[in-house]
């Protein structure tokens, strides 16, 4: 029963934003403590049920604790002393991905044309690869990325515009994004292309795009979001 | 044990807990058993308090945490750094400047 009162702190302890470290070493540390205080009940007579009985009590609710940890701002992961990290972190991570996914096809298909000196693809088959292309980079990835960010959040007390902000500004920029692959074909060579831009003419579809995979980014977080409060409500 | 009350308590466990650090390093448990013993009861800091207080202290680099295995369990120990001292200084010239200048206030209510 301890051990799991423990384990269960440095949970909840988690939960509540507390650092990973400051939240392992309190269960470790409480742990260590109750230990001491049944070895002391042991010593005074006390038979073995009722001395970790009488430790636990001694204790007092984890509640307090928990409470104390998290009010102290110098304890909290860095995630929860500045949530605005949260509106920033998953847009460096997509514009890193993207980047280095464009290095790595540049590499490959440099090293592809060195090997095969007349390398060519029918232009058909070019076509598709580009449109695939675009359609992972600025539709899956973006989708994936807010998604991975918006689970890591249904985890911890992130406040929900911040995530909101950060699956926006997200999508936003896949929109805004100019894209392409093309293999080589025929008398034709291969380019890649990457590149950011606002087109007025056509920026009431791109927000609509943006709404539309910021929506299926954000509905995975909602799902879990609406399970675990439908498991919160179930009676023990 | 007397009454305690909680406003008079602000700051009182940074204080005795470095004070209590600067003559050696200790654990947890038995920072609060010192300071019960040493106290004669009139100072008891709950887990509640203790814990969240010595990590609060680490983080500002007063204290350097250090784990221990003993009796096959792991224990961490809290040694004073430099800074830990300095602030133990600090904290210790307002607090008795604070009590000397109450205990003259109490001393003229008494002779009024």
């Amino acid at each position: 029963m301890s051990e799991l009162r423990f384990a269960q702190l440095s949970r909840a302890l988690r939960r509540q934003g507390v650092a990973a470290r400051h939240a392992r070493r309190a269960a470790l540390e409480m742990s260590g403590h109750y230990h001491q205080l049944r070895l002391q009940a042991l010593a005074r007579g006390e038979p073995p049920d009722q001395a970790a009985r009488a430790a636990h009590e001694a204790m007092g609710a984890d509640a307090v604790l928990i409470e104390r940890y998290a009010g102290r701002r110098e304890l909290r992961g860095w995630l929860y002393r500045w949530p605005a990290v949260y509106a920033v972190a998953p847009l460096a991570s997509f514009a890193v991905l993207c980047v280095s996914i464009m290095a790595l096809l540049v590499l490959v298909l440099n090293g592809l044309q060195l090997l095969v000196h007349h390398l060519a693809v029918p232009a058909a088959v070019a076509m598709a690869v580009n449109s695939v292309f675009v359609v992972a980079l600025q539709w899956v990835l973006p989708v994936l990325v807010g998604a991975g960010f918006a689970l890591l959040a249904s985890r911890r007390p992130v406040a929900l515009r911040w995530l909101i902000a950060s699956v926006l500004l997200v999508c936003l920029t896949a929109r805004l994004m100019n894209s392409g692959l093309m293999l080589p074909i025929p008398g034709q060579r291969g380019s890649a292309t990457l590149g950011i831009g606002i087109r007025f003419r056509t920026l009431a579809l791109q927000l609509t795009g943006t709404l539309i995979t910021a929506a299926l980014a954000l509905a995975p977080y909602f799902i879990v979001r609406h399970r675990s409060g439908w498991r919160r409500s179930l009676p023990s | 044990m007397g009454e305690r009350d909680p406003t008079l308590m602000a700051g009182v466990p940074e204080l005795v807990v470095l004070r209590l650090l600067a003559e050696r390093e200790m654990y947890g448990y038995e920072i609060a058993r010192t300071l019960k013993v040493l106290s004669r009861e009139t100072l008891s800091l709950g887990e509640g308090v203790l814990y969240p207080a010595l990590h609060a202290m680490e983080a500002r680099g007063l204290l350097r945490p250090r784990p221990r295995q003993v009796e096959g369990r792991t224990r961490i120990y809290y040694q004073l750094t430099a800074r830990g001292h300095r602030r133990l200084e600090r904290l210790t010239a307002n607090w008795q400047r604070m009590s000397a200048g109450v205990a003259r206030i109490l001393g003229t209510s008494d002779h009024e």
